[in-house]
């Protein structure tokens, strides 16, 4: 039987994923429901690796699941953490202004506090302080859910148990 | 012994984290003037959660580090993982169905305050948390104790037996 394949290539599928998501503004409020977006990129991640698997491979298993995931959290949480730095840099507040001003024209039912919330964001200056904190707390929080989102990823992929052949039966006589 | 060593750790982590919740509003209560302290662990969390004020629970006059449905997601797993010896067996449903059962409540409550049918509130934006994070225990504790002798405890044990063996 083969081995396993590397875990390396697929995590960092799912951390680039897991990155944009978390960069993008208004696609990181999906990360408010639970850090659906840091888990989606966990689940990603299995999908690629499962993906590499042979018939004459040795099955994956949930602790193998489990480090894709959390491998695609710390690569997610690095990548991401440079690509918000670096958009802020490139980009300054352009398209949190463009947002709120689409939000605010389009009268959509967004609470107050959300609308603030990124006005908050967007005032926030950029220092090393500010970037090493989020670094850390982004290290700590996607890895712990893109372990959770590469479990969840195991529950719906998990290999199927292969039916084994009856033995032969005995010959008479 | 081993599984009961990976529970014995799952439930201490869930624990730490559900009380690390209350750490915020603990100290923003505690503080005198300019917040800032708590301000920093309020950002620890902002990654995973909205945080607005008027959809988080309170403790005193702040509100605690994440809104009422993700407390009432962590508060249900927690509970879940200290019931789970009491949880039947059998699987009936498949894990992807069991996925499905667990988040529609907060499905519905979401797409009901949409459309302005219902409005959500605290209560049911706990209740319909607490429903998935319990739902949830069921499918990932398993997995995650499996994993967790498999690549922590296992190893330790053989290198144990091994030790033990040179001696």
């Amino acid at each position: 039987m083969y081995q396993k394949p590397d875990k390396i290539i697929p995590a960092l599928y799912g951390g680039v994923i897991m990155a944009l998501i978390s960069a993008i503004p208004f696609l990181n409020f999906i990360n408010c429901l639970c850090c659906a977006g840091v888990m989606l990129g966990g689940l990603i991640a299995v999908y690629f690796y499962k993906n590499n698997f042979t018939p004459g491979t040795v099955q994956y298993t949930s602790g193998d699941c489990m480090a894709v995931g959390a491998m695609a959290g710390v690569f997610g949480a690095v990548i991401g953490t440079f690509l918000s730095v670096a958009s802020l840099a490139l980009f300054g507040n352009i398209m949190g202004e463009f947002l709120i001003q689409m939000f605010r024209d389009m009268n959509l039912d967004i609470p107050e506090e959300a609308l603030d919330a990124i006005e908050q964001s967007m005032s926030a200056g950029l220092t090393f302080f500010s970037f090493f904190i989020q670094l850390v707390s982004s290290l700590f929080i996607d890895t712990i859910f893109g372990l959770l989102g590469g479990l969840i990823g195991y529950s719906i992929y998990k290999p199927k148990t292969t039916m084994m052949p009856p033995p032969p039966m005995p010959q008479p006589g | 012994m081993r599984q009961s060593t990976a529970y014995r750790l799952i439930l201490f982590s869930v624990l730490v984290w559900c009380f690390l919740l209350f750490i915020p509003p603990i100290i923003a209560n505690l503080e005198q003037q300019d917040h800032s302290i708590s301000k920093s662990f309020y950002k620890v969390y902002s990654p995973i959660c909205h945080q607005y004020e008027s959809r988080s629970f309170h403790l005193g006059a702040f509100k605690l580090g994440v809104c009422a449905r993700c407390f009432g997601i962590y508060i249900g797993f927690l509970l879940g993982v200290g019931f789970i010896p009491f949880f039947p067996k059998k699987q009936i449903f498949s894990d992807v169905l069991q996925w499905l059962i667990a988040i529609s409540p907060i499905l519905i409550d979401i797409t009901l305050d949409g459309f302005n049918i219902h409005r959500s509130t605290l209560l049911s934006r706990s209740i319909t948390g607490g429903w998935f994070g319990l739902f949830s225990v069921k499918i990932i504790i398993p997995i995650l104790l499996d994993a967790i002798n498999e690549k922590f405890l296992s190893k330790n044990l053989i290198q144990g037996a091994h030790n033990v063996s040179k001696t």
